[in-house]
């Protein structure tokens, strides 16, 4: 790279070099690789994206969640009853692994130990893989049972059992993996590991359910005091007053407008009863819609320049006076109910009601039709400065202040904590199935290039019918066909996209197996898994790498799209599901429903492909030269 | 001597190998014959050189013995290589996994691409040991960093951790060298060990190779083309044209009296000290030559070099039916490929071994 530094003038001979003077310590590949990408602008962008999205993925159930990280329970007397934490209560086992390796994992790989950070990086992954391994069959033991014995299923032996029997299980597949000297100490290392993991697990078996309902009523009744995360919300939690409220509306808000939206609506419903209902003869109208629409909106707003125009249609000047009346009534009315004097407001009721019955009815029915909604200007009066009241009141404790930064959706869920959660989905769906996806390529593909003939000619076929099967469709018949999770979702996106990966991975190896170092491999006498994954597959892998961030981005997509189509994954939120709750029940265009998710989507997937250009352009010997 | 025969059993034993490949995607069409019938015979503490020119089927033959040669395309038409009486063409990969890097180590002509860009020439050493040696990891790293100062890498601790980029091309053949070494093979196979090398590295590597090969009583096929290299360095020389044996001799025989054309040939187009010419003279011009082929001694009999298109006046009667090549033993220890003209119809050839080397001399 250029620096503005000057060259130094100062040399170093030969002969000196041969004896060792100025060594510096080669980079190793990889790292040398790494830290090419990482001085590369969108590869900065990319990752510090990608960070934002995996610290959200590991840490969203605890920086978003409804319930208190922390409540005191109190009796009437105000003595503490119970102390305890409903945020950690409602965890699931995946969440508490995950905080666990989320807040060890970075301490363990930044803090300068002896030990290389290359072992360690080896040790996150040998455990990382362990203990995912453990959740994932677990979860795939409980579809099995599902169908069995409620006796069996309620058993207290069966969590632990059925953890540590998987536990065992796993820990004989992979010990292997981690990066100790000598059998047992390897087993013993993945022994307390899985010991933990079993027992978090079997603790968790069912994700336990604890409403914040409960908190927000204690905390009103003073029975509790509460402390929340920075998004007091769960991505669950939703009330009807909270519908589609704009970003930054606060609880008290959200009262405080249903109340107002409420008293509007007896008014305007009042007003329509009157207009609708009194004798079109008297009224001296033509009876028509248009016109009729038109005095309600005279009544309702009181405007005095629609006045000639009510004229030239043929008002009588004594009704003409009349609607004023009611309209200057009816906002009398509301004035009361806004400042909660319930004398001033019942007085202009009855005044309103008082005009209107001086009116002729069309009809038996309209008039009894208008009794009826008199009745309900009147009675209301109490009921509806109640609601007014209460949500001003709200204003003054914690859970009226909350805020709803990014809005809510039409179901009344906070949008924010929403997105925060997604990322998880968004980020393991990526990972998973692209992981999925590029170990099959990688064995596929070096098995095809490695040994060409018939091997190639068979797996090539494969390739090729694979390569044939649409994925998105496929899903989507899956998802009426096998239970809506994200595994199978992975499963299916990892094992359907591995052609690419092994079509790269296979003209990589057809190129490297001429190479003379795979010829000394082979004189060396080593094995042919050490020849194809060890010698030849780093020299082959980068192609495979950059495909693999665009098939991140791709899989980010095809979940985005199903969730979209409503086919994503039961119980857990996605930007994808977001997005499909843009136009309400109602056909209302909720911009910040379209806006917040798609952005994150757009970023997301932006992130894994500039990742992947930068990469690729790092790794290419022809683009670096060009750099220079 | 006679003592050392009885215990000098041949290390490698190249038995009538005939190594043929597919030449297009048809596997009835016509196959490229690389190997067709070579015999040769290594012993303990012997270096035969296999001379000839590119694609004569030197290298066929050494990976042969390896079983390093891709199949398909390659094929073993017939015959046998023994390495120490046991034949490894019929040996299966497993089997052939023991023997490779551990008793029978190669050496590769390009030192450039020999080695994988992403390991450590440390890690790449110490792989080969641990594999073939019960040995743990700092073990396994002093026996390379042994190996590399055995082949005179300054610095070796330090240079353990070092990648192939940051050596140049000697310093990487060398490290080679300490690859194939590392094991105490007992027999190398160089491919063209110095052809990449310049003279002053060159002149060291080899002399290298004859110490080791000295205190480890190993075996080695010198694959060159340089005939100072081989008069140097070889016991016994090995000349092939066309994936066949054309003389097979003591180097000093071989060097004082050339018997075949085409040895005659090569030497003479080796410029010498001291000698005014115009231009060299071409090998083509001495294979071209009738009267070269009537010096054989036998000439009158019928014993005639064999040459892919000899000169007039020198065609040959041939046996019908039969193969026209025949490893002649025209003189004690001294082999010349022939025409299978009649005088030479039912000769069996003692196959070319010879336990021989210059030491011994001194």
């Amino acid at each position: 790279m250029t620096s503005s530094k000057q060259d130094s003038e100062k040399t170093i001979s030969g002969i000196d070099v041969m004896r060792g003077v100025g060594a510096s310590k080669a980079k190793p590949f990889w790292a040398d690789a790494w830290s090419r990408v990482v001085e590369r602008r969108g590869a900065q962008f990319g990752l510090v994206w990608i960070g934002i999205i995996g610290f959200f993925a590991i840490f969203a159930p605890v920086l978003a969640n409804g319930l208190p990280i922390w409540t005191i329970q109190r009796n009437d007397d105000g003595e503490i009853l119970r102390s305890w934490s409903p945020l950690l209560e409602s965890l699931t086992s995946t969440d508490i692994l995950l905080l666990i390796g989320g807040v060890l994992v970075p301490i363990l790989l930044l803090l300068p130990l002896r030990a290389t950070r290359q072992w360690r990086l080896g040790l996150v992954c040998a455990f990382a893989a362990m203990a995912g391994s453990v959740v994932v069959l677990i979860a795939f033991v409980q579809y099995l049972i599902a169908g069995s014995d409620a006796e069996v299923l309620s058993a207290s032996w069966l969590p632990w059992t059925v953890s540590f029997a998987v536990s065992a299980a796993v820990l004989l597949a992979l010990f292997w993996m981690v990066p100790v000297r000598g059998v047992p100490a390897k087993l013993v290392v993945s022994a307390i590991l899985l010991l933990l993991t079993g027992v978090i697990c079997a603790d968790r078996w069912v994700q336990p359910v604890v409403t914040p309902d409960r908190f927000v009523r204690g905390e009103r009744d003073g029975t509790m005091d509460n402390i929340y995360t920075v998004v007091p919300w769960s991505p669950t939690q939703s009330e009807a007053i909270f519908y589609s409220r704009r970003p930054t509306t606060t609880v008290s808000n959200a009262y405080l407008m249903v109340a107002e939206e409420q008293v509007d609506d007896g008014i305007a419903f009042f007003i329509r009863t009157v207009v609708f209902n009194i004798s079109p003869r008297i009224e001296g109208l033509a009876i028509d819609n248009d016109a009729r629409s038109n005095l309600v909106e005279f009544v309702a707003s009181g405007d005095r320049a629609m006045v000639p125009g009510l004229v030239e249609a043929g008002m009588s000047d004594l009704y003409i006076a009349r609607f004023l009346d009611l309209s200057t009534g009816l906002q009398a009315y509301r004035k009361g109910i806004d400042e909660g004097e319930v004398a001033k407001a019942t007085a202009a009721a009855d005044a309103a009601v008082a005009i209107v019955a001086d009116m002729e009815a069309a009809s038996r029915n309209s008039k009894i039709m208008i009794v009826d909604a008199s009745d309900e200007l009147r009675d209301k009066v109490e009921e509806r400065i109640g609601f007014v009241q209460d949500a001003e009141a709200r204003s003054d404790d914690s859970y009226g202040r909350r805020d709803f930064h990014l809005g809510t959706d039409p179901i009344g869920r906070d949008v924010l904590t929403q997105m925060m959660h997604a990322c998880r989905l968004s980020i393991s769906i990526g990972l998973v199935s692209t992981g999925i996806s590029v170990v099959i390529g990688i064995v596929i593909g070096s098995l095809m290039g490695y040994f060409g003939g018939w091997v190639d000619l068979v797996l090539s076929r494969i390739v090729e019918i694979f390569m044939a099967i649409p994925v998105l469709f496929l899903l989507i018949v899956a998802a009426s066909a096998l239970p809506r999770n994200t595994y199978v979702m992975m499963a299916i996106i990892g094992c359907v996209t591995w052609t690419g990966s092994a079509r790269f991975i296979r003209a990589e190896f057809l190129k490297l197996r001429n190479q003379d170092f795979v010829q000394s491999c082979r004189a060396v006498g080593l094995p042919l898994h050490s020849t194809l994954f060890r010698h030849m597959l780093p020299n082959g892998i980068t192609p495979v790498l950059v495909q693999a961030s665009f098939g991140i981005a791709a899989a980010i997509i095809a979940e985005a799209t199903l969730s979209y189509l409503g086919l994503g994954p039961y119980g857990q939120s996605s930007w994808g599901k977001l997005l499909s709750l843009t136009t309400g029940e109602t056909g209302v265009f909720l911009w910040w429903m379209a806006v917040f998710p798609g952005v994150a989507i757009f970023l997301t997937v932006l992130a894994y492909n500039v990742l992947g250009e930068n990469f690729r352009d790092a790794i290419d010997p022809k683009m670096r030269k060009a750099a220079h | 001597m006679s003592e050392d025969k009885k215990a000098g059993a041949p290390l490698l034993e190249v038995r009538d190998l005939a190594v043929s490949f597919q030449n297009s995607s048809d596997p009835a069409g016509p196959r490229i014959q690389a190997v067709a019938g070579v015999s040769m015979t290594i012993h303990p503490r012997q270096t035969l050189a296999v001379v000839g020119e590119s694609g004569c089927g030197k290298s066929v033959t050494a990976m042969s013995s390896m079983q390093l040669i891709p199949r398909p395309p390659g094929r073993f038409d017939r015959g046998s290589i023994r390495y120490k009486g046991a034949d490894v063409l019929q040996y299966d990969e497993k089997k052939m996994l023991g023997i490779r890097g551990k008793d029978i180590a190669m050496i590769f002509q390009e030192p450039m691409t020999s080695l994988n860009p992403v390991y450590t020439i440390g890690d790449q050493i110490m792989e080969a040991v641990l594999l073939h040696q019960k040995v743990d990891r700092s073990q396994a790293a002093e026996i390379a960093v042994k190996a590399m100062d055995d082949v005179g890498i300054p610095n070796p601790q330090a240079r353990l951790n070092d990648y192939p980029h940051q050596f140049s091309g000697g310093m990487r053949q060398r490290v080679m060298i300490a690859m194939a070494l590392a094991c105490d093979p007992t027999l190398l196979l160089a491919d063209e060990p110095t052809t990449a090398l310049d003279v002053t590295i060159q002149a060291q590597i080899l002399e290298l190779l004859r110490n080791l090969q000295r205190t480890k009583e190993m075996g080695i096929m010198l694959i060159t083309h340089n005939l100072g290299v081989v008069a140097e360095n070889a016991d016994v020389v090995c000349v092939m044209y066309a994936g066949r044996v054309v003389e097979y001799a003591k180097v000093y025989d071989l060097f004082d009296r050339p018997l075949h054309p085409y040895t005659r040939g090569l030497f003479n187009s080796i410029p010498r000290l001291g000698e005014v010419k115009h231009r060299l003279t071409t090998v083509e011009e001495v294979v071209g030559d009738a009267e070269q082929f009537k010096v054989l001694p036998g000439f009158e009999k019928g014993i005639i070099p064999w040459w892919p298109d000899p000169p007039e006046g020198t065609t040959p009667e041939l046996v019908p039916g039969r193969d026209e090549y025949v490893l002649y033993e025209i003189e004690p220890d001294r082999w010349v490929g022939c025409f299978r003209s009649p005088y030479l119809e039912d000769h069996v050839c003692r196959p070319p071994d010879l336990d021989y080397r210059k030491d011994d001399l001194a």
